[in-house]
């Protein structure tokens, strides 16, 4: 003999659907938000999104503050040639630089202080002599 | 961008926005969930004064949160029913024990007896009926049956498994099913 399980939870299909009835109803007429508390929560939701704002600007205006006191953009870009410039002029020395100045470069500091600046020039004689 | 265009956009990217601060983002948000928190706080509560201050509370603590908000990691709207509940809740608790389960008294005058329930006063009926409730049972109805969310979500907001959950509105609706026959007898309704 089988005996027909029902589920003691269960309130059966009439009362399911009168109860349908007042769900739909009560979906249909949510308590609803007066238009003043919703403008002051609006106006507080903004307060803070202004605030999450100004929280997070100062690390974007210190780069932008470091890049305006070197010059605004067109100062970086000269900034960043002469760079590439020293940085090749120290691999490469030119032929012709100054022997105190090669002297310096090159570690003899104490030749270089004997040396007088002007006598790159005379080198430059000396040079045109022998061609 | 107009708040129209923003009907498309995910909660998520409104959370991330708002604390971009981008203020239109979070009007556009407010308007789509303040409603939403506001109903099922009232209903919890069946108080409208408590039910703007839940509202007001649980929004600030996700204004607070958004810039740690991960995006995927949970449901902007679960997170704030469950939210909303722990607040209502806690404002349950803190009324005199007595008035848990106690039926609020009706407050309208008694309708003529042949009156039929219109729509209105069958949502009010409900709403008197829901405030008898024990609060997980009015909590889990609430959000299956006027909330309309799935089984598996109610489940997830109450923190509870999805058995559970199914076995709190069942006896939830059950007891529902007393107190409206009740109620039609007791205010004159015919249906």
């Amino acid at each position: 003999m089988t005996t027909e399980h029902r589920d003691p939870e269960d309130i059966g299909p009439e009362a399911e659907a009168a109860l349908e009835r007042y769900f739909s109803a009560g979906r249909a007429h949510p308590p609803a938000l007066s238009p003043e508390m919703l403008a002051r929560l609006t106006a507080e939701a903004q307060g803070q999104a202004r605030a999450h704002g100004r929280a997070r600007r100062p690390a974007r205006a210190g780069l932008a503050g470091l890049i305006a006191a070197l010059g605004g953009w067109p100062a970086l870009a000269g900034l960043a040639t002469t760079a590439v410039a020293g940085f090749w002029i120290g691999l490469a020395p030119p032929d012709l630089l100054a022997p105190s100045v090669e002297a310096l470069w090159s570690g003899d500091s104490e030749l270089a202080l004997y040396l007088a600046p002007a006598q790159g020039l005379e080198a430059l004689d000396t040079l045109d002599g022998e061609g | 961008m107009a708040l129209d265009n923003m009907g498309e956009d995910s909660d998520d990217a409104l959370i991330a926005r708002v604390s971009a601060g981008d203020t239109r983002a979070a009007q556009a948000l407010t308007l789509r969930l303040a409603p939403r928190v506001y109903a099922h706080a009232t209903r919890l509560l069946g108080d409208a004064a408590e039910a703007e201050d839940v509202t007001q509370e649980a929004l600030l603590k996700l204004w607070r949160i958004a810039p740690d908000w991960q995006p995927g990691r949970a449901q902007a709207s679960t997170w704030l029913y469950r939210v909303t509940a722990n607040l209502c809740i806690d404002r349950l608790r803190r009324r005199r024990p007595a008035a848990l389960d106690e039926a609020p008294e009706p407050q309208d005058a008694t309708p003529p007896v042949t009156e039929r329930l219109t729509e209105a006063a069958r949502a009010r009926a409900l709403d008197q009926a829901l405030a008898a409730l024990p609060e997980r049972q009015r909590q889990a109805v609430v959000l299956k049956h006027l909330e309309g969310l799935p089984t598996e979500r109610v489940a997830e907001i109450m923190d509870i498994g999805p058995r559970a959950a199914e076995s709190l509105i069942a006896r939830g609706k059950r007891a529902l099913t007393a107190r409206l026959a009740g109620l039609r007898k007791e205010l004159g309704y015919d249906d």
